[in-house]
């Protein structure tokens, strides 16, 4: 680098592109090489994961940050199945009734693979006690029982009814029957009902005392009538009895077989206990329908009436061999702790033990669960649920409607159950330095934070390791071999993506989309590998789709309605260089920067601010230039310059300070009086002390200055300004390093302003003498020399206005 | 083992108001779609029931609650009227269900006398006395498929008594159980021997003796066995029935006569 009184040479062509030289590689395609699964250059968070994951403890989840396209997820997957391999595969879950409080189902763990089982030993337990039981029931023993049992009761009936009959015969009375019920009648001697008119011509006495007998028996008859009730209960008891003694001979050797397979579960012991308690009380549900021809509900259907004793399945791990792994793409607060359905029946919802549905955390108990953080926060009570599930340590099922009071039917509150298991969150860091500052809890159940790089460094290994990652995604997505050369030039897009030329881009994202959209290309192009042009013309076609805006930002360039000089000087005019972001569209975009200065009382006024469409970073670059002017003009005397700067045709925000160099040359040229070759663009930022410091996206703002000037015209005298310490990280297109090649276009790289201010104005900045004075026709000499000029007049200015108000004094 | 029965061209149901009385009518429809016969339906009143309401002091008990009840004629005969008209549709609704023709009375006798009196040319007769209280008690096995009690003394109308009930038995899928008499070994061996020698005879077909041969006896039997239906050779429940000694019938139980 030159010293900062010389004016720098544009830089080497070798200078501003990071060749990745495909000799270095021993492949011939990335078909040779062993893929890479886990993501590279990022041992801090991968062992960050791994000590979460196998750490024991409450709390010790873990929260993997970084932006989209790091691997994160495949890390954490991989990692977490790494583990899950050594852990046992946890118990099944079964939801049963609860017969005593339907409305509070029973959970029961199970050893893996026998929630299934025990669903199939009730179904088909339910299916042999339907049979076994009607055979009982309609056994010629269980039969004549009954038979007797009933018997005995009209026997009971009959005979006191004819008992009473035959009493109100010998009073000469009958008993008949009504269409409701019994009435007593006089009989004449022929046996027959007395006709009302041999009635009336009977003696008083004689009537008398027949209406006295009929009275007493019907009050003897009332007597048993109420009796017939009594009756009827004791008969229904004694049924009843025989009932349960048939059922618990029918039930108890199916039951008794059930108990031995589950002898070693006591808890399902004591649900069977239950099971054959309710089978005996309710075994009317058994034997009242005909088989094959009873009520047809469909297995499951709360209508079911048998559906009391079938077993809920929750969670099925029979299949596994390992502890359970869980991705949960749809994080709401049903997805994670499960939920409760309904039926809706005769126009009111209905639900029952059977309706309740696993969440994530019930499948991934005893393992991992991996959730998107945004995804979660997206979702309506999904993170509170989560939280109370982590720090109660049991999942409970919770229906949003019930928590927000919309929904007040009778519901269920099913037994909670046990919750075992790490939770990776997986979420840009902007969300997990929200959730740590804003939820106190947050600390406390995340104790982990598991930080993915965005690039690594860039040598001969992490280039190698990338042509592994770039064989792994090939091989992942079923796409062509990629060919050495081609590897190469996506390692150099790499660096370019992470805007470094010495470092490579961890976002694998962006890598994937590459060789995918390559792949397709070389498809259209009939090739079986892929090469450099498919790579390249991914890359164009991206720019391409992403490009309208841009290309009519360089038509209206072009027209004049955008005013960009590329050619000639002007006084306090300078071409800035920014960089528009849009969707997938990227690029720099030149931007006409004026000063203009007076006296004044050393105020630099940022038009931009003060319209309110600057940012904050942009206000801070412009407050830095007036303390420079101050300190370095103008030490001994007052800043006596009013200075306005602006950003021209704009209308939007502007933001940061890269243009804080350019907008220091427009306002030294506007003091000097030395006119700014248009030429030339500007990027950088400076401090106060007039070193000019690193920006972003050096690469667009270059390449779109390039742009510019292609369109219109270029003449070799163009080119950019940019910091030194931007060099390490120019990467540019290929027509740019063309164009530096054939000398059509320059990239300086200053360290000072002073460097800059000669470059842009062809007259030297100027160094200061032993007394600090600049020579004259220097840059800094003419500011000094103009700002002295301003500091007197102000003085001379503020002389004349302090006496004229003293003469003011002297005639009051 | 016995005669062939002659296709009947009219069956008379006669009944009063049962709780059974649909599948009474069920069942008779169903024996006179299958012979082809014109069902008679008659329902008998009690005619004493109306005598008495219209004595100034008639009241009645009532069968669910044991209260009182005022009971005057003109609240009867509204009473049986509007019964008589729900059993009309009843057997309506089962008669063009199996495209029997029907024709229905009312007749206010004891339900011995009207029946006889109205069996004019009807070669069966099917009789329903009343039941008695109900018995409401759950018993989830009963199935109300009790046999078919058949008396047969060796007459021709036994014989054709024997080959209604095979047929009643056949159509409820029950077994037949024949009732002799003690007295008459040789019907009863041959019965015996019929059952057991016929190879695609019915199995379920029991025999039984009985002492003496009077209808409460036999009615008593067929009660004992769980019968629903009792079939009786006419003569044998006329003469019952001329000396008075007609029994009470078994509140669930059919009487079949075959003249």
């Amino acid at each position: 680098m030159p010293a900062v009184n010389e004016t720098p040479e544009p830089l080497e062509i070798g200078q501003l592109y990071s060749a990745c030289d495909p000799s270095e590689f021993d492949f011939e395609t990335t078909a040779d090489l062993e893929p890479i699964e886990l993501p590279v250059g990022q041992e801090r968070a991968v062992g960050a994961l791994q000590f979460a994951i196998r750490m024991a403890g409450d709390g010790y989840n873990v929260f993997a940050m970084g932006p989209p396209g790091l691997g994160k997820q495949a890390a954490a997957m991989e990692l977490a199945s790494q583990e899950a391999g050594r852990r046992p595969v946890p118990s099944d879950w079964v939801y049963v009734n609860d017969f005593v409080r339907p409305q509070r189902p029973r959970a029961l763990p199970l050893p893996a693979g026998q929630g299934r089982a025990l669903c199939q030993s009730m179904d088909q337990a339910v299916d042999d006690l339907q049979s076994a039981l009607k055979a009982s029931f309609e056994s010629e023993d269980y039969r004549n029982r009954t038979e007797e049992l009933e018997a005995e009761l009209k026997e009971r009936q009959s005979e006191a009814l004819r008992t009473l009959g035959e009493e109100a015969r010998r009073h000469g009375v009958a008993l008949l029957h009504t269409p409701g019920g019994f009435a007593f009648a006089p009989l004449s001697d022929g046996g027959e009902v007395i006709a009302p008119d041999d009635f009336a011509k009977l003696p008083a006495d004689e009537r008398k005392r027949i209406q006295e007998t009929i009275r007493e028996l019907q009050e003897k008859l009332q007597a048993l009538i109420r009796q017939f009730p009594v009756w009827a209960r004791e008969a229904r008891q004694r049924i009843k009895a025989l009932n349960r003694e048939t059922a618990t001979y029918a039930v108890g050797h199916l039951i008794d077989a059930l108990r031995t397979e589950y002898s070693e579960l006591p808890r399902v012991i004591e649900y069977l206990d239950q099971v054959q308690a309710d089978i005996i009380d309710k075994v009317a549900l058994f034997v009242g329908m005909e088989e094959g021809e009873g009520p047809n509900f469909p297995r499951g259907s709360i209508e079911d009436p048998l559906q009391r004793y079938r077993v809920n399945l929750l969670v099925d791990n029979g299949g596994l061999e390992a502890a359970p792994v869980v991705y949960e793409e749809l994080p709401s607060l049903a997805n994670l702790v499960g939920r409760i359905e309904h039926e809706a029946r005769m126009g009111a919802l209905v639900t029952d033990f059977s309706h309740i549905k696993a969440g994530a955390l019930h499948r991934a108990n005893g393992g991992f669960l991996l959730l998107d953080a945004r995804d979660l926060l997206l979702q309506p009570l999904a993170w509170e649920g989560l939280k109370r599930a982590l720090r109660a340590g049991q999942i409970r099922i919770e229906e949003p409607e019930r928590m927000l009071g919309l929904f007040s039917t009778v519901s269920l509150e099913p037994d909670r159950i046990p919750l075992d298991l790490k939770v990776v969150l997986l979420g840009e860091r902007l969300l997990y330095y929200l959730m740590q500052e804003l939820d106190p809890d947050f600390d406390e159940l995340f104790k982990v934070a598991a930080d993915f790089e965005e690039s690594v460094d860039r040598d001969l290994s992490s280039a190698h390791v990338h042509a592994r990652l770039c064989a792994a995604i090939v091989r992942r997505n079923n796409l062509r071999p990629v060919s050495r050369p081609a590897v190469s030039r996506f390692i150099e897009q790499c660096a370019r993506i992470a805007e470094d030329g010495a470092k490579l881009t961890t976002r694998l994202g962006h890598l994937g989309e590459l060789l995918r959209e390559a792949d397709h290309w070389a498809g259209e192009a009939g090739r079986d590998t892929v090469e450099p042009m498919d790579g390249d013309r991914a890359v164009e076609q991206q720019r391409y789709r992403a490009g309208r805006i841009h290309e009519r930002v360089l038509e209206q360039i072009r027209r004049g309605i955008l005013l960009i000089d590329i050619d000639g000087e002007r006084v306090g005019q300078v071409n800035g260089l920014s960089v528009v972001e849009l969707g997938h569209g990227r690029f720099g975009q030149p931007s006409r920067i004026t000063a203009r200065t007076r006296l004044g009382e050393g105020e630099v006024v940022d038009i931009e601010r003060e319209t309110e469409l600057g940012g904050s970073i942009h206000s801070k670059g412009v407050l830095i230039l007036s303390s420079f002017l101050g300190s370095h003009y103008s030490p001994e005397q007052p800043l006596s310059v009013s200075a306005s700067l602006v950003f021209e045709q704009s209308y939007g925000m502007v933001e940061g300070d890269s243009a804080s160099v350019a907008e220091l040359c427009a306002l030294l040229s506007s003091l000097s009086g030395l006119a700014i070759r248009q030429s030339l663009a500007v990027t950088g930022s400076v401090n106060q002390m007039g070193r000019v410091q690193a920006i972003g996206g050096v690469n667009e703002k270059i390449e779109g200055f390039f742009e510019v000037c292609r369109e219109i015209g270029l003449t070799g005298e163009q080119g950019v300004v940019i910091p030194a310490s931007n060099t390490k990280h120019l990467m540019l297109r290929q027509e740019v390093l063309d164009a530096v090649a054939a000398g059509k276009f320059r990239i300086y790289a200053v360290e000072h302003v002073d460097q800059a201010i000669a470059l842009l104005t062809g007259v030297p900045a100027g160094e200061p003498d032993a007394d600090g004075n600049y020579p004259v026709a220097s840059v800094n000499g003419r500011v000094r020399a103009r700002l002295r000029a301003y500091a007197e007049a102000r003085r001379d200015f503020g002389a004349r206005a302090s006496s004229s108000s003293e003469s003011v004094t002297d005639e009051q | 083992m016995s005669s062939e029965l002659p296709t009947p061209r009219r069956i008379l149901l006669a009944f009063e108001d049962t709780q059974q009385v649909q599948k009474l009518l069920a069942e008779a429809v169903a024996l006179a779609a299958e012979r082809r016969a014109e069902l008679a339906a008659l329902l008998v009143e009690d005619e004493n029931l109306v005598r008495l309401a219209a004595l100034p002091f008639a009241s009645e008990v009532l069968r669910g609650s044991g209260l009182e009840r005022r009971l005057d004629q003109p609240t009867l005969v509204r009473q049986l009227g509007r019964r008589a008209e729900r059993m009309r549709r009843l057997l309506e609704q089962a008669a063009s269900a199996r495209q029997v023709r029907t024709t229905w009375s009312v007749v206010r006798r004891q339900v011995a006398l009207g029946t006889i009196e109205a069996s004019g040319s009807a070669e069966v007769i099917l009789m329903a006395a009343r039941t008695s209280m109900s018995l409401a008690t759950e018993s989830p096995g009963r199935q109300g498929s009790g046999p078919v009690c058949v008396y047969f003394d060796g007459s021709e109308a036994a014989e054709r008594a024997l080959s209604l009930a095979q047929q009643l038995a056949a159509q409820q899928g029950v077994a037949t159980v024949v009732v002799a008499p003690a007295a008459a070994p040789k019907i009863v061996e041959s019965l015996r021997s019929g059952a057991a020698s016929d190879p695609g005879g019915d199995q379920s077909l029991r025999v039984l003796t009985l002492a003496g041969e009077g209808l409460d006896q036999i009615a008593a039997l067929a009660s004992a066995e769980g019968a629903r239906t009792l079939v009786l050779p006419m003569p044998l429940y006329e003469d019952a029935a001329a000396t008075g000694d007609l029994p009470e019938a078994d509140a669930t139980m059919m009487i079949a006569l075959v003249r």
